[in-house]
């Protein structure tokens, strides 16, 4: 189950692993150093923001609230779950590690995000989560590629 | 099904034991603006990023000189440091596509007061 999880879908020419590598890490960065870094406590999380680490932005479960059962029941489990998602997901979007988890959870966040945060705000609105979540889909399935610490820890335990 | 509950016993305790939510504290904040430089003046309002402010419609602001000086005071309740503001006077915004005005609190003091100018930034 571990190394299926991790068994990444290589192509068969290593620049084209590397071309499917390059909006990971692009996403990722803007996951871990931008959208999450705001609301959840990274070390580089802005010094305005007064987050601590691990710390999830105040105003965000009641955010997460509005959205309704089952969100309304646990808004803080769930709004802590989403920027970990982003925040921590994005580093490891961006090294490849846990390509498939990682995507699974961020897929999950920006469902949400799309369809009941950014639902009644037009299209417009909702481009920027789905550009993740599309993302996400993509690196459900194929996991990291070579250019990912999936791809090393799968060649090391196949060993 | 091992690695499944060592995340999940991982993230239970990361939940339990980090603080989880950012605490908030009351941050009060007098505004003061002068906009002699728009007089007369029909509306005077602040707008800005943090509750009870919004983007969206002003905060009234009373003159205390008519047609030169007006004041509100807002109390935040937030975590954060600061806020982002913007004046808007007869229906115009000042600083049309710059950056807002960034205030820090004053977490010293009871009350942050902050002076401004319409349109001009603060030295």
């Amino acid at each position: 189950m571990k190394r299926i999880l991790i068994k990444p879908i290589e192509m068969p020419f290593w620049a084209q692993d590397l071309l499917l590598a390059f909006p990971r890490i692009v996403y990722g960065y803007l996951l871990a150093f931008n959208f999450g870094a705001a609301k959840f406590g990274m070390p580089w999380s802005p010094e305005e923001k007064n987050l601590n680490l691990f710390e999830v932005a105040f105003w965000f479960p009641g955010d997460v609230a509005d959205f309704g059962p089952p969100f309304s029941w646990f808004p803080i489990f769930f709004a802590w779950m989403a920027a970990f998602s982003e925040a921590v997901g994005g580093i490891f979007w961006m090294i490849g590690l846990q390509t498939r988890i990682t995507s699974f959870l961020i897929f999950c966040t920006m469902l949400v995000a799309v369809f009941l945060q950014h639902g009644d705000s037009g299209m417009w609105n909702m481009l920027p989560g789905l550009g993740f979540l599309w993302i996400s889909l993509f690196y459900m399935v194929l996991g990291s590629g070579r250019f990912g610490l999936d791809s090393i820890i799968y060649n090391k335990l196949k060993k | 099904m091992k690695i499944f509950l060592l995340s999940l016993s991982i993230l239970t305790i990361l939940i339990t034991f980090s603080s989880c939510v950012q605490k908030t504290y009351d941050r009060k904040v007098r505004f003061l603006i002068d906009v002699s430089q728009m007089a007369p003046i029909k509306s005077c309002g602040l707008r800005g990023s943090n509750s009870p402010l919004s983007w969206d419609q002003d905060l009234e602001m009373k003159p205390l000189i008519k047609d030169s000086l007006y004041s509100v005071d807002v109390t935040f309740n937030t975590g954060y440091l600061g806020c982002e503001v913007k004046f808007v006077v007869n229906g115009q915004f000042e600083f049309q596509n710059k950056d807002n005005r960034r205030i820090p609190f004053d977490v010293n003091k009871d009350t942050t007061i902050y002076n401004a100018v319409f349109d001009k930034i603060n030295p």
